[in-house]
């Protein structure tokens, strides 16, 4: 027993010391330490010994079993990196993936429009989609017999004198009667119109609608504000151009275009050969809206501008048709 | 609206092709939709702003572009002879009631021969869009198109009764218009009629009746002012446009009749052969007030953020016809054609930053001024968005409008929903009550698109009719293909875990559009807050997707503690190591982990921090009608090391309590 003892000993701590590859290391494991190696089979003769002995030898042999356990695992540390045994593993195979549910382009466009213009210092305001006349037209200054006043182009609720807000505009009036000037929020919500489905129109949408007003807040701030918008919004340099339009509610009116991306302003199909993509609509508030809010037009003027967010979604990804926004394909919503 | 661009060039001497011209009238508020090029030369497309009659017509295009170039603005010729009687001679005019037609003008031409206009202006007809017919109504056309007034030529031998009458539709009274369509006419139409039978459709198209005829030989040419207001509700009444009520509905220039008259004359005396009577047959009550509008330099480079000096904006004003006075206190005339649309000193700055050209505005960056009221806030329910993702929910967005019939056999009660008066579809007359129909429809709809990954989640508002008020709530809800009920409870209680929110859950029989016993029911502050569970089989069919297993549920958001999830307080854990005990019982299938969980909560004293349930087990080696759980058990202390005897004291009293209040078994 001794003999055979002070021989596995020396020998395995020698070539442990000495192995120079990994897998001769795992051949010296199973070799002295595995089920029928050295160390095992040692074990199983000391039913020849004396009972006395036995477990001083038990010990011995399990101390050298947790010894030469600890070199072969530092002596692999040592020796991985150098010479690595890749064995038959194939690191091609495809992991199980986590397929990101994807982010709705909608909701996504409409923070992303939300975060520029708050880091730009503008507050938040909401208020309900379901609206009375007077503050989604009267106090927006649409005159009495206005087409949007139209049963064709406006849902009304039924049993009530109510209506489907078709534009978030209402906010900035319900935040001016509210309290005092001077005032720089946007209003995010859904709009309605009454529009059947198809490739352009939808009969509900998001919009995002601005206001900024203080004693001195100009038409050249208009531009600066929505050309610093564009600028981060749209990748790339963008070209933005301002011309005259017409809304009820605002006088100047304006709409802002951005030059093609695609032909750089020489006309192609995306933009219908216009050279420039609408997109929003902006102008500085008139006078008749501050009056309907209780605000003197006399000491405060400003801006307020509204965008589409589909609108704006479809610009920026290229999507080309506004039905794929409420279908909710999972091959659409995983792409964003 | 078409402009052949060498019609234009006629009035205005500019050299600018026809890509200029466009960019140029864009710039000026006339946005150019198109422009197509034809061997007769370029054809642009204009689509004009509702403020903006003035440039319904070759003339007011003509005037924007001569303002733009500083060009003198030409006139076409309107000179002709005038022979005969006039026409007051033989002709009245009645209007009744007086307001509803402030100008009305007509004139007599005799001697006409009614043929073949010219191909110069058949040209200039077609390239504008419309179809020449015959030399008398090529030159009502033509003139309309040239000037923007609207006129129409009555063959006056059909002309009964010898008065030409303006008033309002009679009910019961129709009209056969020009095109061959029959509208039945209400007392807001206003009607041209002679000897009680209605001739024309005033301000929108003549009758078929009193057309001009190849046998024509007397024609009374009307030239009429109304009120854009009118000519609008009826074009939208009667669903007719035409070139005329386009122009109406604008807005014409009430000091242009005459003119367009006399144009028409001059070119009906040059191609039709006809004698123009003199003068004309007037009814004319419109205020001949001049509009005057005061605004100063100040206010105009304030609001625009520009420093304009007085004579600038003099030339600006100007060159669009309006007349000014003083300096830097302005007053300004407003010129008939814009007095629709201008009346205050905003109207006047428009103008001036109009014609300047936005582009020549600076542009510049305010200070910000945001109020803290209005500050925007964290929003508190991200993490239940995250939560969702992260379980692989992709996030929706749906039509909030539904149809009421499919919610009430789905099972919502037919009084809460809040109805659409004038709907555009059935699917879609109802604001929908709830997000879940939403979500079965997008799931169905992507099952019929062969997608396999079927799980979504919507926020978004939800509206109720209470009887008293209409409510908005939002809602987050979530659906999936599953039939395991536990699968759907991880969904709503990880959000609600995630947000912080204390919650109970309620296990009602009565389960609404879920599965009886697969259904339970969040409680927040004693009030429901949520439902989740297996869709039962009706509610699926009225959706139209039977016999599959779907589930989900709902929370509604603003139920919910809004506090919790976005204020976190730091509170310090237990540095001494937790003691685990496992402890497997046999008990009766029909009690519930709810009873053991709080059996065992009840029990184990206040060092029981966490008790879960890691297995649940039912089969061949347990009597029928038992099941064995098996829960583990963790004891820790915030001040200190249990000790093995404790923590065999608690579990002891747990064992105990099991065997008592439950008729649990230990199970080895
Ligand atoms: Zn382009």
């Amino acid at each position: 027993m001794e003999q055979e003892f002070r021989k596995i000993e020396t020998e395995s701590r020698t070539l442990v010391r000495e192995t120079s590859g990994v897998k001769e290391l795992e051949e010296l494991r199973v070799k002295y330490l595995g089920r029928k190696g050295a160390l095992n089979l040692l074990l199983k003769k000391m039913g020849a010994l004396d009972p006395d002995e036995r477990p001083v030898w038990g010990k011995k042999i399990n101390a050298l079993k947790r010894e030469l356990e600890d070199t072969i695992r530092s002596r692999r540390e040592e020796l991985s990196g150098q010479t690595e045994d890749t064995g038959n593993f194939d690191p091609t195979l495809p992991p199980e993936l986590f397929r990101h549910p994807g982010r709705n382009p909608v909701i996504s466009v409409l923070e992303e429009v939300s975060d520029i213009f708050v880091s730009m210092g503008f507050g938040i305001a909401y208020g309900p989609d379901i609206e009375t006349d007077y503050y989604n037209f009267t106090a927006l200054n649409f005159p009495e017999g206005h087409p949007a006043r139209d049963m064709h182009d406006t849902f009304y609720i039924k049993g009530s004198d109510r209506l489907l807000r078709t534009h978030t505009s209402p906010v900035q009036v319900r935040v001016m009667e509210k309290q005092p000037p001077p005032y720089q929020f946007i209003a995010p919500g859904k709009c309605y119109r009454r529009d059947t489905i198809d490739a352009s129109h939808l009969p509900s949408f998001h919009q995002v609608e601005g206001l900024m007003v203080d004693k001195d807040i100009s038409f050249a701030h208009l531009k600066g504000v929505l050309d610093e918008f564009a600028r981060r919004f749209f990748p790339g340099e963008t070209v933005t151009r301002f011309r005259p339009s017409f809304f009820p509610f605002t006088e100047p009116s304006a709409e802002m275009d951005i030059r093609c991306t695609i032909c750089s302003g020489g006309g192609c199909s995306s933009c219908s050969g216009k050279g420039f993509i609408e997109i929003l609509g902006a102008g500085m508030v008139d006078p008749e809206v501050f009056r309907h809010c209780g605000v003197d037009p006399d000491k405060w003027q400003g801006f307020a501008f509204g965008m589409g967010i589909e609108r704006m979604a479809m610009l920026k990804y290229g999507i080309s048709d506004l039905r794929y926004f409420f279908q909710n394909h999972r091959s659409f919503l995983e792409q964003f | 609206m078409l402009l052949p661009v060498e019609w234009l060039r006629e009035f205005v001497e500019f050299s600018a092709g026809e890509d200029e011209l466009a960019q140029i009238l864009t710039s000026r508020g006339l946005e150019v939709e198109s422009v197509k090029k034809t061997p007769a030369g370029g054809v642009i497309e204009i689509e004009l702003t509702p403020n903006r009659g003035d440039c319904a017509s070759v003339l007011g295009v003509a005037r924007e572009v001569a303002a733009h170039f500083g060009l003198p603005l030409l006139s076409p010729s309107s000179s002709y002879s005038e022979t005969g009687p006039g026409a007051e001679s033989r002709y009245g005019i009645r209007v009744e009631p007086s307001g509803i037609c402030p100008i009305y003008h007509l004139k007599l031409i005799r001697d006409i021969k009614v043929g073949e206009s010219p191909e110069w202006l058949k040209d200039r007809l077609s390239a504008s869009g419309i179809r020449p017919l015959n030399s008398v109504v090529d030159v009502t056309n033509y003139v309309m198109l040239e000037t923007g007034q609207p006129l129409h030529a009555f063959d006056a031998s059909l002309i009964g009764g010898n008065t030409v009458e303006v008033r309002g539709g009679r009910d019961g009274e129709s009209i056969t218009v020009l095109d061959g369509s029959v509208h039945k006419l209400s007392p807001e139409d206003i009607v041209i009629s002679c000897d009680g039978t209605p001739v024309a459709l005033g301000g929108v198209t003549g009758g078929l009746d009193s057309a001009v005829k190849s046998s024509t030989g007397e024609i009374l040419l009307e030239a009429a002012y109304f009120r854009s207001r009118s000519i609008s509700a009826t074009e939208r009444r009667l669903g007719l446009k035409t070139e005329a009520s386009y122009r109406f509905s604008r807005g014409v220039d009430p000091g242009g009749l005459l003119r367009a008259l006399d144009r028409a004359a001059h070119l009906l005396a040059e191609i039709s052969g006809g004698s123009p009577a003199p003068g004309v047959l007037s009814h004319d009550e419109f205020p001949e007030k001049e509009t005057w509008v005061r605004v100063t330099l100040s206010d105009i480079n304030s609001l625009l953020g520009t420093e304009l000096k007085p004579d600038r904006v003099v030339n600006l004003l100007e060159a669009l016809g309006f007349k000014t006075e003083g300096g830097r206190e302005l007053s300004v005339r407003v010129p008939s054609y814009r007095r629709d649309d201008i009346r205050r000193g905003v109207d006047i700055i428009e103008e001036i930053a109009r014609s300047l050209g936005y582009d020549k505005i600076p542009s510049r960056l305010p200070r910000s001024s945001v109020s803290s009221a209005l500050a925007r806030k964290p929003d508190p329910f991200t993490r239940a968005g995250e939560v969702l993702g992260a379980m692989g929910y992709s996030r929706c967005v749906t039509l909030p409008l539904c149809g009421s019939e499919n919610c009430v056999s789905a099972g919502f009660d037919p009084g809460s929903l809040i109805l659409i008066d004038n709907p555009v579809s059935v699917n879609m007359d109802a604001l929908r009550p709830s997000l879940l129909p939403g979500l079965i429809s997008t799931i169905k709809y992507n099952i019929n698109q062969g997608v396999q990954t079927l799980k979504f989640f919507e926020r978004g508002p939800v509206f109720i009719n209470s009887g008293k008020e209409h409510s908005e709530t939002r809602h987050l809800a979530f659906a999936a293909a599953s039939d395991d009920f536990l699968e759907v409870k991880s969904g709503a209680v990880s959000i609600l875990d995630a947000l912080r929110q204390g919650y109970e859950l309620e296990y009602p029989e009565e389960s609404g559009v879920f599965k009886p016993g697969r259904y339970a029911r969040v409680r927040v502050n004693g009030l429901t807050a949520g439902e989740m569970g297996i869709f039962g089989s009706g509610f699926l069919k009225a959706m139209g997707v039977p016999g599959r297993s779907l589930g989900g549920g709902y929370l509604a958001l603003d139920k919910l503690d809004r506090s919790s999830a976005s204020f976190a307080r730091f509170s310090p854990w237990s540095p001494y190591p937790s003691v685990f005990r496992d402890i497997s019982i046999v008990v009766e299938d029909s009690l519930t982990h709810s009873d053991i969980y709080d059996t065992i909560k009840s029990a184990g004293g206040r060092h029981l921090k966490r008790v879960r349930l890691s297995d649940v087990f039912t089969g061949k080696s347990l009597e029928t009608g038992k099941k064995s759980m098996t829960y583990r058990l963790e004891f820790n202390s915030d001040e200190r090391t249990l000790t093995s005897d404790e923590v065999e004291g608690y579990f002891g009293k747990v064992v105990e309590e099991l065997k008592r209040a439950c008729g649990a078994s230990l199970r080895q």
